[in-house]
């Protein structure tokens, strides 16, 4: 595992899988592009999550395809960046940006799981959140 | 006073009869009525008894619950019976009334 930094330019080249550094933790990334996204939110709280990125999900095993841009809402807390997004109601808190960009598209993942799982048993507001939540990504 | 994630739970199971589900990386705490999961929230699994939960995440939390922040701290801290709470539910016609007498027995 890479533990120095790596600018966004340079992960294209790269042979994957990867892993970049963030502020204090090396995180393990398939995609770059997943990585690029992180690495912008180093330096600003809003984190852009485009078309097409991959967001792998070792364990459950369940990647999920990214087929509309989202953002997401970094939130300094006195632990650390709480990450939030339009989509849905879940935060995840973590100590670096990068760290609650990456759990949260976890988390997001996750969410999308168990709301299909549930499909036919969820009320009004659920079933919204399904399907916005399933209009930006989708498991593949 | 700050709200822990002992308060979250208690209130969670034993007020409102929220059913738990370990889920991958988090604990999630769903209101399920007549076989309809009506609310829900999740929070990581690494955040123990004391922990004291952000007012960001409170309001979140408040939000997937289909409640006000003041309602959802004021059940958390106890200062606001369940009655209070369904009876938001029951206002936004996520329960109808037979099932908030249920709830709220």
């Amino acid at each position: 595992m890479m533990t120095s930094r790596i600018h966004p330019q340079e992960l294209s080249s790269m042979v994957l899988p990867i892993a970049i550094s963030s502020e204090t933790t090396s995180i393990p990334f398939v995609d770059f592009r997943v990585a690029d996204a992180i690495f912008r939110a180093e330096s600003t709280n809003i984190c852009s999550i485009r078309e097409g990125v991959l967001i792998p999900r070792p364990s459950p095993k369940a990647s999920a395809r990214v087929i509309q841009t989202f953002s997401i809402q970094l939130f300094p807390s006195e632990e650390g960046y709480i990450a939030a997004s339009d989509l849905c109601n879940i935060t995840e808190l973590e100590k670096t940006r990068g760290e609650a960009v990456l759990r949260y598209l976890h988390s997001l993942v996750d969410e999308l799981i168990w709301l299909q799982k549930h499909a036919e048993h969820l009320s009004k507001p659920l079933r919204e959140e399904f399907s916005r939540v399933r209009a930006y990504i989708r498991i593949v | 006073m700050g709200i822990c994630i002992r308060d979250l739970k208690h209130v969670a199971k034993a007020v409102l009869g929220c059913e738990l589900e370990n889920d991958g990386d988090h604990v999630r705490y769903s209101l399920k009525v007549n076989g309809k999961f009506i609310a829900n929230f999740k929070f990581s699994r690494s955040w123990k008894g004391n922990y004291q939960i952000e007012e960001f995440i409170l309001h979140k939390q408040a939000q997937s619950m289909h409640c006000s922040l003041q309602t959802w701290k004021g059940l958390l801290q106890g200062r606001i019976s369940k009655q209070k709470y369904f009876q938001e539910l029951l206002k936004q016609e996520l329960i109808n009334q037979a099932e908030f007498e249920i709830l709220c027995e």
